[in-house]
């Protein structure tokens, strides 16, 4: 361990005035890289190797015609493909229902689950256990989801609409998943309830590191709760609120199990997101290239939303 | 305070307790329709069983040839956590604690991992893998999951950003260098993170079915998730084995996930302690 | 207290090494397109052989056989060749039908494709052969053709510019509805024989407040085929025909709106179970099978679907009934129906001359009896009489003097316009999204379009 101690010497002991123009020198900038090298190699490996080289492959068909049959068919045409998607009244639609994704994923998921973790927080009896189970649903593979939540929306053989009748709100039934304008919120609801546990668990990882010293004194200053949750609480998870959002859009805009498994897009493109509209022309329309085009404008959205996100909303306070 | 509390308790229970029965009642529906046959599953699907059937579970075992997919995907759902445990660690203690330039660019660069739907690259990923000669074979989706990084890194990043000052610099007039730092201080710290990416991590990979299906060829090398896929005839449901296999499937991930919510939990009360 | 700098943006000079390297994985990604070009195998091999079996060792072969009769079917098929010892031993994958296009797509664009490969003829054939992954056997077929029913409609089914380049193995017909007598008796239905008496008879079903038809639409084919079942009717196969070919009829002809209005009409009279719009094709069957429902319109292999071995029972006995057809229709004679299950050879198939052998066999007397025995309309003559259920029996031979014969209609469509055009539009009438003009011209677009 000696020789990391002796690189990490400049910056222990460095004068703070002097560390910005030490920080930008080239010298100082090489050892920060090798030292940091050891660290990330192994990851990056794996992830160019892996992830980037048919991720780079994906996006390279995009500017392609291709039945997706033979690589030796494969013809480049530019832009054109971008082209046709002007004309394309489904890409359009896709994309305004990805935006409704987006907006209902980061306001319903994030905000279930940061209320619930922070009511888990006020530690009451039995905390532990209802945490064990609101974790549950995130473990549950999606296929059992879809199979359950599809028999039980279904308006001939589910249990939701009996329910509407039993409580004496017949009204509120219907097909759940077979009316456009039903479709998009159902699948919302399913999506927040499979998927707010990985937040909650997020939050709840960075809660519970709050130091409890720093609640009491607020306490003992004469807070209340909801003073206690404002000021102390939410500040600090900032960060980790910045991070599920971000996770949030990402896992939105790319949606496509959720939508696959319950409605294939369905009914009549009621419920089409650009990753299903993109695998129906790659996998079943026979336009590997075209499909793989909209995948890069569903790229480059969530991307423009990740540089935002990094680069304006990094936390300049570490807690 | 106490009295507070009462309140909290008036106001929060009714709430968790339905939150906690729209999660437990699928659930429960899934494993008592298992038990049911075709014949009473379609008297009222909803009904508990009259008597208890284990035909299903019979069929998936003996005819579904569950046994061996199940070795399999145990090996390659513990080598491929394992892995990625120790890479996101990595590189997310890099990414937050050692000052370098590009540091932002190259986690946005990491990010891009999480954009595309996995479905979106198999024709590509299909192809290098066969370049690489390993269909058929493990390794190729051990090293696609390796390739799944981004999360855990993002996540411990996160969390490696958020552990204050005052420790790390205490730490460091000890004399820690980086790799103690990362051993001794950060990692036991991040428990409860660390759990939760496992359970995320060792979920995903064991519920993948798209990889499997393309990369491998020979059904000696299948995973659960194929098994349990290809117990349905092409037009011909059978609901109760429908439910066994989903009801199998789902138990490991559940077992896991009830481990590393103790490791979980034990890691919050020490970093409570701690914090 | 120490703060970390961090950067407000990317520095240009990551800029630039982010984009060479994207730029170098663009160049490694595509180079191994090109062993494959140069890897493709001429098609060298004569596969008329007969007699002797040629080749030797292990042949992969993959099928969409994954339950009921298909997979017994197929699962005795491998046995009995595996049992004959001559040197050459099939390994079967058999692959969910939902995936196998997926599946099979990847691994002949990547170049591992199995030894004999099963798909659904028409239009694969045509993508499959384009692409040059398909070994022509035309001579092989030539020599085996006569050991063949419905010829015709199976070298339709298997060829591409005049070449043949698979063998066809399964008929399957869609002109029949399968309902439940105990229902018709309770409410002293007579089994109906016209359309007018099917629809009398929903209205009385409808009126006792019995859903009379059974639809689980979410995939948008199951509502496919009874629309077909009007279409034929209404149009006949050969003017179909012509409107897919665009000579002479066009989608928005009369008589194809017409097929369409007969089939809203069975939702807007509110014959179709409530969730016809977004149940799937499972849930639909549960519905009939559940008895809530007195008919259920599929296709013939839901015949060998529930009589399987070690299958459970419905709780009523399923009977089947001719698709009714509506006394003034202008076609009598017609069915829509079509070739099921092809085998082929891929080209980069690792074991071809083996390969051939099986495929060889599969044409045989032997075989069909097999496939026939085990519930399934096999094409090789004299198969299904001799060995076939009565159930089968029945309607492959009611098939079979039908005049003409209509594939399920996105088979003969360009691609993605039958899953998507057809698919969506028969959702689209059930929930009123659509009208029956609507959904002709979307068809009639989309052809087009393809052009």
């Amino acid at each position: 361990m000696a020789s990391s101690r002796l690189v990490h010497e400049p910056e222990a002991t460095m004068p703070s005035g002097s560390a910005e123009a030490r920080r930008t020198g080239f010298a100082y900038q090489a050892r920060a890289w090798l030292l940091a090298a050891p660290f990330l190699a192994p990851a990056l490996l794996f992830y160019i190797l892996f992830m980037l080289v048919p991720m780079v492959g994906t996006l390279a068909l995009g500017f392609t015609e291709w039945t997706g049959f033979n690589f030796a068919d494969i013809r480049f045409v530019g832009f054109d493909n971008f082209a046709e998607m002007r004309e394309d009244p489904i890409f359009w639609l896709s994309l305004r229902h990805n935006l409704v994704f987006l907006v209902g994923a980061i306001t319903l998921k994030t905000l279930v689950a940061l209320l619930l973790a922070l009511a888990l927080d006020q530690r009451i009896p039995f905390s532990n256990l209802f945490r064990g189970v609101f974790l549950m649903p995130t473990v549950i593979s999606l296929v059992v989801v879809g199979i359950v939540f599809r028999l039980a929306l279904s308006p001939s053989l589910g249990l939701v609409n009996p329910f509407f009748n039993a409580i004496g709100l017949p009204f509120l039934g219907g097909d759940w998943l077979g009316d456009p304008n039903r479709v998009l919120p159902v699948i919302i609801l399913v999506d927040t309830w499979h998927g707010f546990g990985l937040y909650m668990f997020l939050f709840i990882s960075r809660l519970v590191s709050i130091s409890p010293e720093l609640h009491e004194a607020a306490f003992v200053d004469g807070a209340n709760l909801r003073q206690d949750i404002w000021h102390i609480t939410l500040p600090l998870l900032k960060p980790t609120i910045a991070m599920v959002l971000l996770l949030a859009a990402i896992d939105s805009l790319k949606i496509f199990a959720h939508v696959y498994i319950m409605t294939r897009g369905g009914p009549s493109h009621a419920s089409e997101v650009l990753s299903s509209w993109a695998y129906f022309q790659a996998f079943t329309a026979n336009k590997v290239g075209y499909g793989n085009a909209i995948l890069i404008v569903l790229l480059v959205i969530t991307f423009i939303l990740a540089y935002i996100q990094v680069t304006r909303f990094q936390p300049k306070e570490e807690y | 305070m106490q009295r507070s509390k009462l309140l909290q308790m008036i106001l929060l229970y009714p709430v968790f307790l339905l939150v906690s029965a729209t999660i437990l009642y699928p659930l429960a529906w899934m494993v008592y329709s298992s038990l049911k046959s075709d014949a009473a599953i379609f008297q009222d699907v909803f009904a508990l069983p009259d008597s208890l059937f284990f035909g299903n579970y019979r069929t998936v075992f003996v005819e579904g040839g569950m046994g061996i997919y199940f070795r399999n995907s145990i090996v390659i759902s513990v080598i491929s956590v394992a892995g990625l445990l120790l890479l996101c660690a990595l590189a997310a203690y890099a990414l937050a604690q050692i000052d370098f330039k590009g540091k932002n660019a190259l986690y946005l660069f990491i990010l891009l991992g999480l954009m595309i739907p996995p479905q979106a690259l198999i024709i590509s990923g299909f192809k290098w893998i066969a370049v690489l000669k390993l269909v058929s074979s493990h390794w190729a989706l051990i090293f696609t999951y390796f390739g799944w990084a981004s999360f855990g890194i993002m996540v411990l990043r996160s969390f490696f950003q958020s552990i204050p000052k005052e420790i790390i610099d205490a730490a460091r007039i000890d004399g820690a260098g980086h790799w103690q730092m990362l051993i001794r201080i950060m990692l036991p710290l991040a428990r409860p993170s660390i759990s939760t990416i496992a359970i995320f991590y060792f979920m995903w990979v064991w519920n993948d079915f798209i990889y499997p299906l393309v990369y491998m060829q020979d059904e000696a090398k299948y995973t659960v998730p194929l098994g349990i896929m290809f117990l349905n005839g092409r037009y011909r449901v059978q609901w109760g084995l429908q439910m066994a296999g989903l009801a199998v499937a789902t138990i490991p991930p559940l077992l896991i996930y009830i481990i590393f919510q103790r490791q979980f939990i034990r890691g919050l009360l020490a970093g409570a302690l701690k914090g | 207290m120490k703060t970390y700098p961090y950067a407000k943006g990317i520095s240009p000079t990551l800029q630039v090494i982010s984009l060479a390297i994207l730029l170098t994985l663009l160049v490694t990604a595509c180079s191994p397109t090109a062993p494959t070009q140069a890897t493709q195998p001429p098609a060298a091999t004569d596969p008329a052989q007969t007699g002797a079996v040629q080749g030797s060792g292990e042949v992969s072969l993959w099928t969409e056989f994954t339950a009921g009769g298909e997979a017994a079917g197929i699962e005795e098929l491998i046995n009995t060749w595996n049992g004959m010892n001559n040197g050459i031993t099939i390994n079967h994958r058999p692959i969910g039908n939902e995936e196998f296009f997926t599946v099979v797509r990847t691994a002949l664009a990547g170049g591992v494709p199995p030894d004999v490969l099963q798909f659904e003829g028409y239009q694969q054939t045509r993508e499959f052969a384009a692409a040059g992954q398909l070994e022509d056997i035309t001579d092989l077929w030539n020599s085996v053709k006569d050991r063949f029913d419905l010829a015709d409609a199976g070298e339709a089914a298997c060829t591409f510019e005049g070449k043949v380049y698979c063998i066809p193995f399964t008929f399957v017909t869609g002109w029949q509805i399968f309902y439940n007598p105990d229902i018709l008796a309770e409410h002293n239905i007579e089994v109906p024989t016209t359309m007018e008496e099917f629809l009398a008879a929903a209205e009385t079903l409808k009126n006792a407040g019995v859903t009379p038809i059974a639809l689980g639409n979410q995939a948008g084919w199951p509502g496919e085929h009874w629309w077909m079942g009007f279409l034929v009717q209404r149009c006949g196969v050969d003017t179909v025909y012509q409107a897919i070919r665009m000579e002479g009829a066009s989608f928005t002809d009369e008589c194809f709106v017409q097929s369409a209005a007969d089939f809203q009409n069975l939702a807007q009279a509110g014959y179709l179970s409530p969730g016809a719009a977004s149940d799937d094709y499972g849930l639909g069957q549960a519905v009939f099978e559940s008895g809530q429902a007195a008919f259920f319109q599929t296709g013939a292999w839901y015949a060998s679907g529930w009589n399987q071995p070690g299958q459970t029972p419905t709780p009523f006995e399923i009977s089947i009934m001719p698709f009714p057809r509506f006394s003034d229709a202008a076609n009598q004679e017609d069915v829509f129906g079509a070739i099921t299950h092809v085998f082929a050879v891929p080209s980069g198939a690792a074991n071809k001359e083996a390969a051939l052998s099986v495929l060889e066999w599969l044409a045989s007397e032997e075989a069909g009896n097999i496939w026939a025995k085990n519930g399934n309309a096999s094409v090789i003559a004299g198969a299904v009489d001799n060995s076939a259920p009565q159930v089968i029996k029945d309607l492959y031979n009611n098939a079979k003097s039908a005049d003409k014969s209509l594939p399920w209609i996105e088979n003969e469509l360009p691609p993605g316009v039958g899953e998507d055009k057809v698919y969506n539009g028969t959702v689209a009438l059930i929930t009123g999204a659509m009208t029956p003009e609507e959904f002709m011209q979307s068809i009639q677009e989309g052809l087009e379009a393809a052009q």
